[in-house]
């Protein structure tokens, strides 16, 4: 399987090819709820997670949410 | 007496609203907001630590949706587009719950809104769907602007967010009280309960703030002083309150006094 180079919070990383959301999650070894991500500027709906898949040099954001007043 | 208010399509016991930043744990920060007693609570969007530790606390599931409003800030965005993007994201992290705080910031060391930009991103977010309740500064036109534009709720600084020097322009915020329909929250600035409760007999609608109570040397006690202080501000503009007066004018009746 090929590696894949992508833009995730700023960051370059090599991922591997054919990741959907929810798989993506788990390779960067975040628990998948209580965030969201965008994937180039457009928020993915988490009933999109399955069927999106991340490809080469896609920029994704992975956020949630944290202290602020 | 019952004295709920609304703020878009929701109804809101509590008009005292509270940040969830700066304080020193998780512990002290439920235990303060929740002796507030406030109902909408703020928190700010930000990116995950990519390796972090899996098992790492989520504030939501500390303060959680089921027993307060969140109400997700634009804070650290400098752009209308940066903070339509992370309204977006707020809405699908939390459901689809359309109520957000909109805050463009115009420079980083005043942290003073940038009201152009504050104005062109209320209107982008309006026509998106969502509530809009408007951190802004206590400029009488603009305030007219974002009512105009369909904000539900224009929220006027008290002085800079984090200065804790209280309402600087009282005027400027009764200007505002006056001529506004929608509900005006006094956002940032307040230092101690006096101040709220200043803000509310102005007229205010609410009180927003995060570092008077988070900073403070003992958060929860502070946090029911600024919840008994914005109801007291509130009960006593609702009560009216005597005209001030150049003239002096006894409480005990002249007639009958002793050797007169």
């Amino acid at each position: 399987m090929n590696d894949i180079q992508v833009i995730i919070n700023a960051e370059s990383k090599k991922i591997p090819e054919n990741l959907n959301i929810p798989k993506l999650l788990n390779f960067l070894e975040l628990k998948d709820d209580l965030l969201v991500v965008e994937l180039n500027e457009e928020v993915v709906m988490r009933a999109d997670w399955e069927t999106t898949i991340v490809g080469e040099g896609d920029k994704l954001e992975i956020v949630k949410a944290i202290g602020g007043g | 007496m019952p004295d709920s208010f609304r703020i878009g399509v929701r109804e809101f016991q509590s008009r005292l609203m509270v940040g969830t930043g700066k304080y020193a744990n998780d512990q002290l920060a439920i235990n303060s907001i929740r002796e507030s007693g406030a109902d909408i609570v703020t928190m700010a969007i930000r990116r995950v630590n990519l390796g972090q530790n899996k098992d790492e606390s989520n504030i939501l599931e500390l303060i959680s949706p089921d027993e307060f409003t969140i109400l997700p800030n634009t804070a650290g965005c400098y752009t209308a587009d940066e903070s339509v993007r992370t309204c977006k994201l707020a809405r699908e992290l939390l459901g689809g719950h359309s109520l957000v705080k909109l805050e463009v910031i115009g420079d980083k060391n005043s942290l003073l809104p940038d009201m152009p930009e504050t104005l062109k991103a209320a209107k982008d977010l309006v026509k998106e769907g969502f509530e809009v309740m408007v951190y802004c500064t206590d400029d009488f036109d603009y305030s007219i602007a974002l009512e105009d534009a369909g904000c539900v709720a224009v929220m006027p600084l008290a002085a800079p967010i984090g200065s804790g020097r209280g309402i600087e322009n009282p005027q400027a915020i009764e200007a505002i009280v006056k001529r506004i329909q929608v509900p005006v929250i006094v956002d940032a600035g307040i230092g101690t309960a006096s101040d709220a409760t200043l803000a509310m007999e102005l007229g205010c609608d609410g009180v927003l703030l995060n570092t008077a109570i988070a900073g403070a040397q003992n958060p929860v006690l502070m946090a029911a002083a600024m919840r008994q202080a914005v109801k007291a501000g509130r009960s006593a503009y609702l009560a009216g309150r005597i005209p001030k007066s150049d003239q002096a004018a006894a409480s005990s009746p002249i007639e009958g006094v002793i050797n007169s």
